[in-house]
């Protein structure tokens, strides 16, 4: 152990003096780069431009990273360029690793890695296993962390790759640091550390310093943990990612040394460095730090308010949903998704936050009672953290349900559209009958005019070839003729106006409003209505009365729409006569009324009938979605519900219902003229 | 021969003035037109014994053709007269119902006015 101690301390002034001779830090490489890519024409050079000024800032500006990796994997994509697009993935799942999306760092690496096993490119599948082993031990999963990180350390050696070997030698001292084996870590560190210097790698130098500090704290030298810390720092003003490790090392010092101050300003300045560079890894781990630091100083509030962004940058780190939507989604797509993803995780955990807050501080008051009687501060951490999870949980339970919820929703709303689409079905299919009969008589009448015209025309020629001309026959046969042609017309459009009608009826409606005759679509559905379902019942018939106000003005409807619900309303109608006259009372004749006509401002429809009536039960539940009298299989129970949204929301009027059993029903639509 | 025939549709008129026009201004047959079965049942209480034939179409608004002809065969003070039912459903049902109502024909849509002036020669009455 004595000898361990004087190496490090040997090494610790080789560092000082070291320090101002290192000209080339990453920053400054990445210039370069970036002036060369400036120039640089789109072909595979490009590529590889990219993907190095990538690894560059990957500790840097992940951000910026992320971005360069993006590029170059579309254009390497572009020219069909396997290597650069293998480079690119790993290089952009290093970026996105360091922005703490895991999932999709998982998967981008594992794709760089096959595309590097087909290449059989062994240096590159050393830098994958080397990155994988990074991603894990991010997680804090340090076993599989070292099985990674040794397996790309021998290959680094066979290959020759120092760089490569550089940097996993100082992953595998900070792994076992982390595992608390730290004869093992310091070992690995130092060695690393030598390789850092000979390799001019200051991201790893920063990294492994840190680790070397936390493992001198540990073993309880603060003042040498210290100036492994400060070196640490100098580096990292650059490689930004080890900031936040390194000021929470420094907070611990401090803690140690009984500093609580300086605890608070430390944890800070490694949330601010968290926050201000993009890895919400670095975020959760100062949060954390803070609230439990917060919590030793019984401050509940701050604490609170720190638990909250820990939470929160958990589930923005960690969300289920997150990758359950990576895996589902491809690349190409990805990239756009990625950044949008981002936006909606930033704007969901700031909400998240908010609410967890809200939450919180409700429980604050019960809190600072328990802390009143707590004695110990252990005792208040291990509350703090029972509380934590019991938020957490509820969290995920809430999560859950608001899944289910989700779920039942998008199932109910696709069965709602369903079922209104069949009950626009069923009623084509009550109108189809009434067509068919409908449109049976005008084309009868065409063929027959038609026909008898023919005969006229030859009655005429045969008048003309006799001696003795009949003046006035031949008057009256060719006015015949002519008075038949426009019959064929009118029989002809109205075959024509029913089949467009059935076309409008079927076709989803455009919703569109216009002027619109209502005596004539109210007749004309009144017939549709009547005779379909003659044709399902022959044996029904009605008393048909109509009253029309002849100076009604048009009113701006949806035609078919409005007709859907006359249609609706005349269907019950009948079927309440029908039903009436099944009960053969003496003297009982079917009737339905419609009048239309107007009241001030607005136009009435009244659809009325004297058939069986309803109930005040049955009257309060008859606009309901599903609610039917008829049999099942006979009604969908939407077609008042239906009518009543079309007339309400559809027209801004009202449909009004009055009835008395035994004695009728009166349906009233009410429009705006 | 006096024939009432009884349809909804107006036009029904017309098109057998026309089709009929040789038998009309020769005076074999002369045509009366109601538009409803209620129409038609006045007219022939108010010219009893008049009428030899009733053509009646049997889906209307109203009083259907069936019913006209229950109406008919029941007011007994009226002589005996024939009866076609025209149709638009040809199925047997309506035929058979028709038929045991007393209808002495049966005719279905679209009316074939060969055939018809065919069984107009070929009743007995003429």
């Amino acid at each position: 152990m004595k000898t361990y101690f004087g190496w490090m301390v040997l090494v610790g002034s080789l560092l000082l003096a070291g320090l101002p001779a290192r000209a080339q830090h990453p920053a400054s490489r990445a210039d370069s780069l970036q002036q060369r890519l400036a120039t640089a024409p789109p072909d595979t050079s490009r590529v590889l431009l990219l993907t190095r000024l990538a690894y560059e800032l990957a500790e840097v500006d992940p951000v910026a990273s992320a971005r360069h990796a993006r590029q170059a994997l579309q254009l390497a994509h572009e020219l069909h360029y396997v290597r650069g697009e293998c480079q690119a993935y790993i290089r952009l799942g290093v970026g996105l690793r360091n922005t703490g999306d895991f999932p999709a760092a998982q998967q981008l690496l594992l794709r760089g890695l096959r595309l590097a096993e087909n290449l059989h490119d062994q240096s590159t599948i050393a830098t994958v296993y080397n990155a994988l082993g990074r991603l894990n031990s991010e997680q804090r999963k340090f076993r599989p962390a070292l099985e990674y990180f040794f397996r790309a350390k021998s290959m680094a050696e066979k290959t020759g790759n120092r760089a490569l070997l550089t940097r996993v030698t100082g992953n595998i001292g900070e792994a076992y640091a982390q595992l608390g084996t730290l004869d093992s870590a310091t070992t690995y560190l130092h060695a690393g550390y030598r390789l850092d210097l000979e390799q001019h790698d200051e991201v790893s130098e920063a990294g492994d310093l840190r680790s070397l500090g936390d493992i001198a704290a540990r073993q309880g030298h603060p003042q040498q943990a210290r100036q492994y810390y400060l070196h640490s720092l100098q580096r990292a003003q650059t490689v930004t990612y080890m900031l936040a490790a390194v000021y929470l090392g420094l907070a611990e010092l401090a803690r140690t040394a009984g500093h609580p101050d300086s605890v608070l300003y430390y944890g800070r300045r490694a949330l601010a460095a968290g926050q201000q560079h993009h890895y919400p890894a670095n975020v959760l781990d100062a949060s954390e730090y803070l609230s439990r630091a917060y919590a030793a100083r019984r401050d509940s509030a701050a604490a609170f308010r720190y638990l909250a962004l820990a939470n929160a940058t958990r589930d923005s780190l960690y969300s289920q949903a997150k990758t359950i939507q990576m895996q589902t989604l491809d690349f190409s797509e990805r990239v756009r998704q990625q950044e949008l993803a981002d936006q909606q995780a930033q704007a969901a955990a700031r909400q998240r936050q908010n609410l967890l807050l809200a939450a919180l501080l409700c429980a604050v008051p019960a809190l600072v009672l328990l802390w009143r009687y707590g004695r110990l501060q252990r005792r208040s951490n291990e509350q703090l953290r029972e509380l934590n999870e019991a938020v957490t949980q509820q969290k995920q339970e809430l999560q859950t349900q608001r899944d289910q919820l989700d779920a039942s929703l998008t199932g109910l709303r696709a069965a709602q559209a369903q079922l209104v689409q069949s009950e626009k079905m069923a009623s084509l299919g009550e109108l189809t009958a009434g067509i068919a009969h409908e449109i049976q008589n005008p084309l009868n009448f065409v063929n027959n005019f038609s026909e008898v015209s023919a005969e006229l025309v030859e009655e005429l020629v045969e008048e003309q070839q006799r001696p003795a001309r009949d003046a006035g026959l031949e008057a009256e046969l060719l006015s015949d003729v002519r008075q038949n042609l426009v019959k064929i017309h009118q029989h002809g459009q109205r075959a024509a106006g029913i089949v467009r009608g059935m076309l409008e009826h079927s076709r989803t409606s455009t919703g569109e409003r216009q002027p619109t005759n209502l005596n004539k679509l109210a007749e004309e559905y009144l017939r549709l209505a009547y005779q379909g379902l003659r044709a399902k019942d022959k044996t029904f018939n009605a008393e048909l009365r109509t009253d029309f106000d002849p100076a009604l003005p048009r009113v701006s409807v949806v035609a078919t729409e409005l007709g859907r619900v006359l249609l609706n309303l005349l269907n019950n109608a009948f079927y309440a006569v029908h039903k009436r006259q099944q009960q053969s009372e003496a003297g009982y004749a079917p009737l339905v009324t419609l009048q239309t006509r107007r009241v001030g401002a607005q136009v009435e429809i009244r659809v009325a009938d004297n058939g069986t009536g309803m109930p005040a039960e049955v009257q309060a539940k008859i606009f309901q979605p599903f609610f039917t009298t008829k049999p099942t299989g006979e009604g969908t129970g939407l077609g008042l519900s239906l009518s009543y949204d079309i007339i309400s929301q559809g027209h801004g009027g009202t449909l009004a219902v009055a009835s008395q059993p035994g004695q009728g029903t009166e349906f009233v639509i009410t429009l705006p003229a | 021969m006096q024939i009432l025939v009884v349809d909804d549709e107006t036009d029904v008129r017309d098109l057998f003035q026309q089709r009929f026009r040789r038998e009309i201004r020769s005076g074999e047959l002369s045509f009366n037109f109601a538009f409803s079965g209620e129409e038609a049942l006045a007219y022939l209480r108010a010219r009893p014994s008049e009428v030899l034939l009733i053509l009646s179409d049997i889906n209307m608004p109203g009083m259907s053709g069936l019913e006209l002809l229950g109406h008919v065969k029941a007011e007994g003070h009226m002589p005996p007269t024939t009866m076609m039912m025209i149709t638009a459903y040809g199925d047997d049902n309506s035929r058979q119902e028709a038929l045991g109502l007393g209808a002495t024909d049966f005719l279905t849509k679209p009316l074939d006015f060969a055939v018809l002036r065919q069984k107009l020669q070929e009743l007995p009455a003429l």
